[in-house]
């Protein structure tokens, strides 16, 4: 999953009802130096500062990566980092897997774009309208409409309640029960990976919606049967179709 | 992690609130001289940028520095953004960033 831009430094590390653990992130660097064959970085997003470890992993294959990426990441430059999220002498930092340098800016806005796009995704869920938010996700829909005078979210009122214009992967199908509809709906996040979501990772997100495993369980094998999603490396993970 | 002095991405509208606040600000190379700069910014107004540390290169530039007044900025740091910078999808980025959805960029 993206997350974003950290900005809020909650110290359990949940963002919006997600577990965080891999992250990506788009910054600016403000310092890099080698440390022990790794490099430790200091990126700046505009929202906060934060420390990533980058662990070069051609490292072994070519003695000079890691001084050719510490040249190549000087402060200043805009890097898009991937890792995971990781505790560390009381705060949160970065354990990166890739760092690279970014060209074309126009991904400083997207990265920011996202942000929002994921934040609202998680907050608001997909646009089926489940549960009892539906006022509330119409208040976001009113809201949007006054700045969004540069058509990005032509037309609200066909929306289905998702608030952030369109792009939704998915809605339920009508008549299908809420559960069902809300479980498609987690496994239907476009930042799953390929190995999909964890039954467990469901349950964790629909828990607090007032869904129970049991319920959450025959939901996966209701959209299994209905072709809606399937199992990827073992029972327990779950993508959609 | 430190997310206690965040630097708001602010264009042209947010100047006015920010004097004194350290920002970044996104805008087009209009002119330059030695240390001070002419820019446009997203939604086309004109902004001074002063102290420039050095030229900008490139069309596009993204400056980090203290606000001086509502047109001016005192600059700290600057990286240029090319020639390919999408202005229009940016200032978007701002009305979001400081409007609905500020409390995730900023206090």
């Amino acid at each position: 999953m993206q997350a974003a831009a950290n900005s809020t430094p909650d110290q359990d590390l949940v963002i919006d009802g997600a577990d965080l653990s891999n992250v990506t992130l788009v910054g600016k660097v403000v310092s890099c130096a080698e440390r022990a064959g790794n490099i430790d970085l200091q990126i700046s997003d505009g929202t906060g500062v934060i420390s990533i470890t980058y662990f070069v992993d051609s490292v072994d294959s070519d003695p000079q990566a890691v001084p050719q990426k510490v040249a190549e990441l000087r402060p200043g430059t805009y890097v898009r980092t991937y890792g995971h999220m990781r505790a560390f002498q009381g705060s949160w930092s970065i354990s990166a897997f890739a760092v690279r340098v970014v060209h074309d800016f126009n991904e400083v806005t997207y990265h920011c774009l996202q942000a929002i796009f994921q934040h609202m995704h998680l907050a608001k869920g997909a646009g089926t309208g489940t549960g009892g938010a539906t006022q509330q996700q119409q208040a976001g829909i009113n809201s949007y409409s006054g700045p969004a005078a540069g058509g990005w979210q032509q037309k609200p009122q066909q929306q289905q309640g998702g608030g952030y214009g369109g792009g939704a992967p998915v809605a339920g199908p009508p008549g299908m029960d809420p559960c069902a509809s809300a479980v498609l709906q987690v496994v239907s996040d476009p930042n799953t990976g390929d190995s999909g979501v964890h039954v467990n990772d469901i349950c964790g997100r629909l828990g607090p919606r007032g869904f129970a495993r049991p319920q959450v369980e025959a939901a996966l094998t209701f959209l299994q049967n209905e072709a809606h999603c399937y199992t990827t490396c073992d029972e327990n993970h779950w993508r959609a179709t | 992690m430190n997310a206690d002095e965040p630097t708001p991405r602010v264009g042209f509208a947010q100047l006015k609130n920010m004097i004194g606040r350290r920002v970044l600000f996104v805008g087009r190379v209009e002119s330059q001289d030695v240390g001070r700069a002419h820019m446009a910014a997203p939604d086309g107004s004109k902004v001074v940028i002063e102290g420039a540390s050095s030229a900008f290169e490139t069309q596009f530039a993204e400056v980090q520095g203290v606000v001086v007044d509502p047109t001016t900025i005192r600059e700290e740091s600057h990286v240029d953004f090319g020639e390919n910078f999408d202005m229009n999808t940016y200032n978007e980025l701002l009305r979001l960033a400081n409007g609905p959805h500020q409390q995730m960029f900023y206090q």
